[in-house]
């Protein structure tokens, strides 16, 4: 246990040191991890507002996904509509087409009956005439007569 | 000169109780010299480990990443946190000197303390190649160091006193309290004797522990060969936890030390 000169040179070893730490490091360092710690604050900030704006963007896609659902089935609902309503408007022309046409056929039924009883009984006079002449220009046998009225009528 | 082994167990201590010195008189290696001595293992070890926490410090910065942040950087920012949170909680007002100051004393106490766990023959032995006989690897036993360290803090400490109180109210405080103005001498005589007492302690703490740690390495060292391992362990890892305390206690005091100059009524 001598105290010596080394007492001395050893505190201004210290006070070197202290100086050169209170100079050169602890400002640096002090200055590093504030940033640092600025730095993870901001980045927890953000990473917070990041989940609200998730949360904020989570309910606003639910309510446009229930819009869209609630849209799609009205318009459906209306596809639906107009659908029937076209089959109606479709039946309804359709059935007026088919009266109207039925009424036409009967029409033309009618006239070309018509006109098959009008040639008939132009055909009959004719084969009257006909026959009527043939009687009268030759001498016919009774049976002969007979055959040709049984023919006539036949023909008829 | 050179040693001569094999040592009786005596002077096998005594040998590694020996400073390296330096005679200022005859500028010689030896002692001798009275007060005009320079412990050259002390200073030596002081000035490598105090450019060792300069360096490692200037190190971490210039690669200090905030984004990933290493091992060592993680440690050194745990460290000054607490450290600044210590300070904030016991010395009140704006200083410019008081973190850095604790800083430096913990983490160069720390790393001389540290010398205590080196093999006790291991500096001696490579040096005495070097034609140097006696080394005392631990810094912290040497008397001169601890001191160094607490007186100046003590100057330090009457610093404060003046800074933060003013003379006036320093005079004020150094003649009446803790008894009142009546009793002036004796408050006065408390008051040099508190104040002479905390350099006191503080370094004889220190020295006393690594001395006695050393003391013991080497009484252990004493021991034969096959059963050192046994005691050695055991008192090493014992003494890692002295080291880190007794660089603790060293930072702490100084800091309550001078909380308490810089604070007035206390």
């Amino acid at each position: 246990m001598n105290i010596n000169l080394t007492l001395f040179g050893e505190m201004l070893t210290f006070a070197i040191l202290v100086w050169v730490i209170m100079k050169y490091i602890w400002p640096p360092l002090m200055k590093a991890i504030q940033e640092r710690q600025e730095k993870i604050a901001a980045g927890l900030e953000a990473a917070q507002r990041g989940q609200r704006e998730l949360k904020l963007i989570q309910t606003n896609a639910a309510e446009q996904i229930h819009q869209a659902k609630i849209k799609a089935s009205t318009i459906l609902d209306q596809a639906n509509q107009q659908a029937t309503a076209f089959i109606e408007e479709g039946k309804a022309s359709a059935q007026t087409e088919r009266a109207k046409i039925l009424a036409q056929a009967k029409l033309n039924i009618e006239q070309e009956i018509n006109k098959t009883k009008d040639e008939l009984q132009q055909h009959v006079v004719d084969l009257v005439i006909a026959t009527t002449e043939k009687l009268l220009q030759q001498k016919i046998d009774e049976t002969t007569q007979k055959n040709l009225i049984n023919k006539l009528i036949t023909n008829i | 000169m050179v040693t001569s082994l094999p040592l009786t167990e005596s002077e096998y201590i005594q040998h590694h109780l020996t400073y390296y010195q330096l005679n200022l008189r005859t500028l010689t290696i030896g002692n001798g010299g009275g007060f005009w001595t320079l412990n050259l293992d002390t200073l030596s070890l002081t000035i490598f480990s105090g450019i060792l926490i300069v360096s490692l410090f200037y190190f971490v910065i210039k690669n200090f990443n905030s984004e990933r942040p290493g091992k060592l950087q993680t440690a050194i920012e745990m460290a000054v946190e607490s450290l600044q949170n210590l300070i904030k909680e016991m010395f009140h007002g704006e200083d410019k000197l008081i973190a850095p100051l604790a800083l430096t004393i913990f983490s160069w106490i720390f790393v001389l303390n540290s010398f205590d766990l080196v093999p006790v023959d291991f500096l001696p032995r490579i040096l005495l190649f070097f034609g140097i006989e006696h080394f005392r690897t631990v810094p912290t036993d040497d008397v001169n160091l601890t001191f160094a360290l607490s007186f100046s803090v003590f100057l330090l400490v009457i610093y404060y006193n003046f800074k933060g109180k003013g003379c006036v109210n320093l005079t004020k405080e150094v003649f009446s309290s803790p008894f009142g103005i009546w009793l002036a001498p004796i408050n006065f005589i408390f008051r040099i004797i508190e104040e002479a007492v905390k350099p006191l302690s503080l370094s004889l703490r220190l020295f006393g522990n690594m001395f006695a740690g050393e003391l013991i390495f080497l009484l252990i060292a004493t021991m034969p060969w096959w059963i050192q391992w046994t005691a050695g362990g055991i008192w090493s890892i014992f003494h890692i936890l002295v080291i880190s305390i007794q660089a603790f206690i060293f930072m702490m005091l100084t800091v309550v030390y001078l909380s308490m100059a810089h604070e007035s009524g206390h």
